[in-house]
């Protein structure tokens, strides 16, 4: 999946998660600027991907990156500084190139069920972290088959 | 005193009366009007200032009519309630001087809708409300009150299919039209649909008041036994509705042909949101809790999101076409993004839905004509006008529908041929902008004779 690819589906996955992003971004801290919006997208993924990818399979650097990443939107405050340190949407891209080039429904389950299961932790209502995990579900899906799989051309 | 800012720094672009006249009424009606001139003020002081002096942020204290202090900077966009600490500076807002500069605005809006070719009844109806508010804003507010003391009487008796219809002209003439700032309307309407759900009916005048009777109807219902349960379940029915209405408006506004009807779109939301968020604190203040779609906090934020969507266009609309451009494209050079995903973070989100994607989307070919590099610039007009003729053979069509938009790409086409030396085009162009602009003013001047022989 390009940079540019990976961007669009970033962005579809803020629009999709809209005010909701509030669950995830302390309560204290108004206005989110849109580079935490975009990091919290990329925690999105990185948790739906966590469901079925092995992580394992990354270089060490990439996969560090990936659970700092993860570490970081886990805890909200700490996406900050690593939105000054690191490239999140190289980290996602890392990370959606690991995906099998066909994702069986299976696959796809557990990678919804991973991601409500973390937003459950931030709070959302069941029903609401079930709307967002699905639709992330199918952006992630989409856009994974527009490209022809993780590896395909665009 | 300052002098006046004018429409897009008085730059003429065929069509922007309609998205003017809407957009500046929508930004001066959130709340009463000398509130809103206040934080018109507030908002434009703030911009003007740096958000960093010194790596120290700034920080504004705002004194409350309570007494209290607020706090709020800009860079990113930070509200408090108690002093902020650390490495910042704490400037007092001063007190406002006796300008007028909404007015101001909101008379040279009014005045261009005036002498332009507008003819739907809806920006008729706007601009006759937005001379209301200038010239005769006691007879304005009366007229409006009068159309909700009207419906109290079918809201008690009718069935819910009678009440559609003159529900409905309701939110257009004090909605849509914003005969009423939109806060008070909020309450009003709250007022209206919690009477009608609880069946229990406020027996004096409210009108002139709805928050205080919000507050009284909110407290008494939830201190009887007997009406707290229904209390309840109408405020939570009220909350489900308004904020799945809400959200869906704004998506439908942002994914909008144009910014015309964007801005119908989000005044929707923004109304939604608001009822949302106010029954929600009442509530709270009055110990009433009800099942909400969200938790305070996203409650607040999509209301606070969508106002500041609302009221920063308004800005916008007074500032030359391409001081956002020139800003985007710093933030994409800054943060190492495009310029049309700068365009999209700085105002077509839903957190801050400022324009529709089709408007960002010149805005963000428009940043790149107004870079160094000629590259670039070329890269940017071609964008402009592959959008321009996107699916059609004729080069003279456009991706848009609208008179605005329309106008904005040529001008943004006109100043990118400039800048390459393209003199041929940028006659042409500016041919094409001036005939464009006689072209209305003849029809608008056509149109005011007819107005003119039929009083005859």
């Amino acid at each position: 999946m390009s940079q540019k690819q990976t961007n669009a589906l970033l962005e579809d996955i803020a629009d999709s998660l809209g005010h909701d992003v509030y669950y995830i971004y302390p309560d204290s801290l108004h206005s989110i600027p849109p580079e935490i919006v975009n990091g919290i997208a990329v925690g999105c993924v990185l948790e739906f991907l966590n469901g079925f990818v092995d992580f394992k399979s990354l270089g060490v650097k990439a996969r560090q990156a990936i659970g700092d990443v993860l570490k970081g939107w886990r805890s909200s405050r700490d996406l900050e500084p690593l939105i000054q340190t690191l490239n999140l949407q190289n980290v996602a891209s890392d990370a959606l190139a690991l995906a099998p080039p066909v994702v069986s429904a299976p696959q796809m389950d557990d990678g919804q069920m991973a991601l409500k299961q973390a937003l459950l932790e931030f709070g959302m209502d069941e029903s609401v972290a079930d709307e967002h995990s699905k639709a992330i579900r199918q952006l992630v899906e989409r856009s994974l088959m527009n490209t022809g799989g993780p590896h395909g051309r665009e | 005193m300052a002098e006046s800012r004018k429409l897009l720094g008085d730059v003429v672009i065929p069509g922007i009366e309609k998205v003017a006249i809407h957009r500046i009424m929508m930004g001066l009606r959130l709340y009463p009007f000398d509130i809103t001139e206040q934080s018109w003020f507030q908002t434009a002081l703030q911009a003007s200032y740096p958000g960093r002096v010194e790596d120290k942020l700034v920080w504004w204290r705002l004194k409350q009519p309570d007494g209290s202090f607020t706090y709020v900077n800009v860079d990113p966009g930070e509200y408090r309630k108690a002093a902020p600490e650390g490495n910042v500076i704490i400037m007092d807002m001063p007190e406002m001087p006796d300008a007028q500069e909404c007015r101001d605005i909101l008379k040279d809006v009014i005045h261009r809708a005036e002498q332009s070719l507008i003819t739907d009844r809806f920006y008729l109806d706007l601009t006759s409300a937005g001379k209301g508010l200038l010239e005769r804003p006691e007879e304005l507010a009366r007229q409006a009150l009068s159309r909700v003391e009207a419906i109290i009487p079918m809201m008690r008796s009718a069935e819910q299919e009678k009440v559609a219809g003159p529900l409905g002209d309701l939110y257009y003439h004090c909605h849509s039209c914003l005969e009423i700032d939109q806060a008070t309307f909020a309450e009003i309407v709250l007022l209206l649909q919690l009477q009608r759900m609880t069946n229990a009916w406020i027996q004096e005048r409210w009108v002139d008041e709805p928050g205080p009777f919000l507050n009284t109807f909110l407290g008494q219902l939830s201190s009887a036994a007997e009406t707290k349960d229904r209390l309840q379940s109408a405020c939570s029915q009220i909350a489900f509705v308004e904020y799945d209405r809400a959200r869906l408006a704004l998506k439908e506004g942002l994914e909008a042909g144009s910014l015309a009807s964007m801005s119908r779109k989000l005044a929707d939301a923004q109304l939604g949101f608001w009822m949302v968020n106010i029954l929600q604190l009442k509530a709270a203040n009055c110990g009433l809790s009800f099942k909400a779609p969200r938790p305070p906090v996203v409650l607040e934020e999509s209301s606070a999101c969508t106002v500041t969507g609302v009221g920063y266009f308004a800005n916008v609309l007074t500032e030359r076409p391409e001081s956002i451009p020139l800003h985007l494209r710093d933030k994409a050079s800054e943060e190492g993004i495009d310029e049309f995903q700068a365009a999209r973070r700085w105002g077509a989100t839903v957190t801050v839905p400022v324009v529709n994607r089709t408007f960002a989307n010149i805005l963000g070919a428009q940043a790149m004509t107004l870079a160094p590099e000629p590259e670039q610039v070329r890269a940017g007009l071609n964008r402009l006008l592959d959008g321009r003729s996107a699916g059609s053979d004729d080069s003279d069509a456009y991706f848009v529908d609208d008179d605005f938009e329309r106008g904005w790409i040529d001008q943004a086409l006109l100043s990118a041929y400039k800048k390459l030396g393209m003199e041929k085009e940028a006659y042409q162009m500016a041919t094409r902008i001036v005939g464009r602009l006689m072209v209305s003013k003849l029809l608008a001047d056509t149109k005011s004779t007819d107005k003119t022989d039929t009083k005859k």
